[in-house]
């Protein structure tokens, strides 16, 4: 298909409805747009998926199959809206997108999933039932589910991913992490940041991966267990909080003159530059050398 | 594909439906992934609601913690290069009970009256909204934390209040899913105010505490921020 000119949308937006025939009836959308350098797109669907990968360098093209909605589509110079339009309550749309390289994306759905992979800009996504799986972000990558899942892989930049009931797993990252739920567990593996905050309520908190020296790392549960296991050298003042949780190390523990205080205590290993709060008011946490890894 | 299941998923987790909604229910469930999604992640959380408790700590287990830290920090010159000290796994002292989450609702809220006044009841009262509680007002963990947690508490009373309102416009799913989630961050509330109610000086309960307001005030944030169904 021929992609609709640069030179037009240069001059004002271009809005085209794809409407349904009939209500009941499966529609189909296949249309690519011109674009210039590292386009903006964002999304928003009712029910059904939005999936997105990496074509080739100034065009978008969009493939969507739906019924008992309609499609809009609006383009500017510098940002590209497409919209699945309710027309019931069963409505679904399932989008197959694919966009430039580092295209920033914005994507959003109630009972929708959401698969990105290899576009490797930033991005938002939010859901509130659908699940998120990421693969490959570079700069700022904020996803939020209220019942879905979360999964990122391939992140260099910011996260920070947050779920109601559902998991959030992150693995292979670098950059800031903030990852939190309630009812879910967080899952950090192979990551390598100076800056991570990993929280829940009643799931589970593992970390694998290096701890950075001069970082700073907060894992928090109230009634979950919190495991640390550390790959590499550790320098690092660790602080372990609890009011009626248990705590397991497989680090040497020499308290410091002054740093237990009540359900609260601080030691030290190598030069201490690493800042690591482990808390968890009622489960266990455990500090763990990575299996393989030698005590230095 | 009939409609999604709403209604009828709550209904079907707590086996009210029978005859042929259950059975029309049953057969939904098996061609549709989406809501069999739901209803799993209803179970998993009605499934980590029981795994919390909402009674106050019958015995603190600290001491034992303190005494094994306590001789290990008392002998500075012999910290063996291997040593570790370890601190085993026991049976966690909380005896969890499986309630019905509205009698768990009713448990916490009594619990949390209890607690909030015996942290609170030489504060001052001051009035305050969601909209008023600014991100300056959060201040480093440090005591007292009372006129504090009742900006909180005012601040989550509205917004409670608005996702009340809001709630129906939600998907039925949707909206447990939210108030088990709440249910869950009001045990780790009350639980953290019963603690502090005893060792108010602590300055991880203080900490914890905090933290579990502003994980409610997040959720109640979002929630009454989602789009209506």
């Amino acid at each position: 298909m021929k992609p609709h000119s640069a030179a037009h949308t240069a001059l004002a937006a271009l809005t085209i409805s794809f409407g349904a025939a009939s209500l009941c009836a499966q529609n189909t959308l296949d249309t690519t747009l011109a674009v210039r350098g590292r386009p903006r797109l964002a999304v928003s669907n009712t029910s059904g998926e939005i999936r997105v990968r990496a074509g080739s360098a100034g065009r978008i093209r969009i493939r969507a199959e739906y019924e008992r909605s309609r499609v809009e589509i609006d383009q500017t110079v510098t940002r590209i809206t497409v919209r699945a339009v309710s027309r019931g309550r069963s409505s679904d749309a399932q989008f197959d997108i694919t966009v430039p390289p580092g295209t920033v994306l914005e994507l959003s759905g109630v009972s929708t999933d959401v698969d990105v992979a290899g576009v490797c800009g930033e991005i938002t996504a939010n859901t509130v039932s659908g699940d998120v799986t990421l693969d490959c972000a570079r700069g700022q990558a904020t996803l939020n589910t209220v019942s879905g899942d979360l999964t990122l892989s391939g992140i260099d930049g910011a996260t920070e991913a947050s779920a109601t009931s559902g998991d959030v797993r992150i693995r292979d990252a670098r950059g800031p992490i903030r990852a939190t739920t309630v009812s879910g567990a967080v899952s950090l593996e192979q990551v390598e940041s100076p800056d991570i905050e990993a929280t829940t309520v009643s799931g589970e908190v593992l970390y694998t991966g290096r701890i950075v020296d001069n970082g700073r790392y907060r894992f928090e549960a109230h009634s979950g267990d919190v495991t640390v296991r550390i790959s590499g050298p550790l320098n690092a003042t660790v602080t372990v909080s609890t009011f009626s949780g248990e705590f397991e190390s497989d680090f040497p523990i020499e308290l410091q003159p002054g740093s237990r205080i009540s359900r609260e205590w601080t030691f030290r290993q190598g030069s201490g530059s690493a800042r690591i709060r482990l808390q968890s008011f009622s489960g266990t946490m455990n500090l763990r050398r990575l299996s393989g890894d030698r005590e230095e | 594909m009939t409609a999604h299941l709403n209604e009828e998923l709550s209904a079907y987790l707590n086996g009210e439906l029978a005859g042929a909604e259950l059975e029309r229910v049953e057969a939904h469930l098996g061609s549709c992934a989406q809501c069999s999604h739901v209803l799993e992640d209803l179970r998993r959380v009605v499934r980590r609601a029981r795994a919390l408790d909402d009674k106050t700590p019958e015995r603190d287990l600290w001491g034992g913690i303190a005494s094994r830290i306590g001789a290990a920090a008392s002998q500075p010159q012999s910290p063996t290069p291997a040593a570790v000290l370890q601190f085993r796994p026991r049976p966690r002292r909380f005896s969890f009970s499986a309630p019905q989450l509205a009698a768990a609702a009713v448990a916490i809220m009594t619990l949390s009256a209890a607690t909030a006044s015996l942290l609170v009841r030489s504060a001052t009262p001051t009035a305050t909204d969601a909209a008023r509680l600014p991100a300056a007002e959060v201040r480093p963990v440090g005591l007292p934390l009372q006129p504090l947690v009742e900006s909180y508490d005012a601040a989550i009373a509205d917004l409670e209040r608005t996702f009340a309102a809001h709630r129906y416009d939600l998907d039925t799913a949707t909206a447990r899913v939210l108030e088990q989630s709440l249910a869950l961050i009001d045990v780790a509330i009350a639980q953290a105010r019963a603690a502090l109610a005893r060792d108010p000086n602590n300055l991880y309960l203080n900490g914890h505490l905090r933290s579990a307001l502003d994980r409610k005030l997040d959720v109640l944030r979002r929630a009454v921020a989602l789009p209506a169904s």
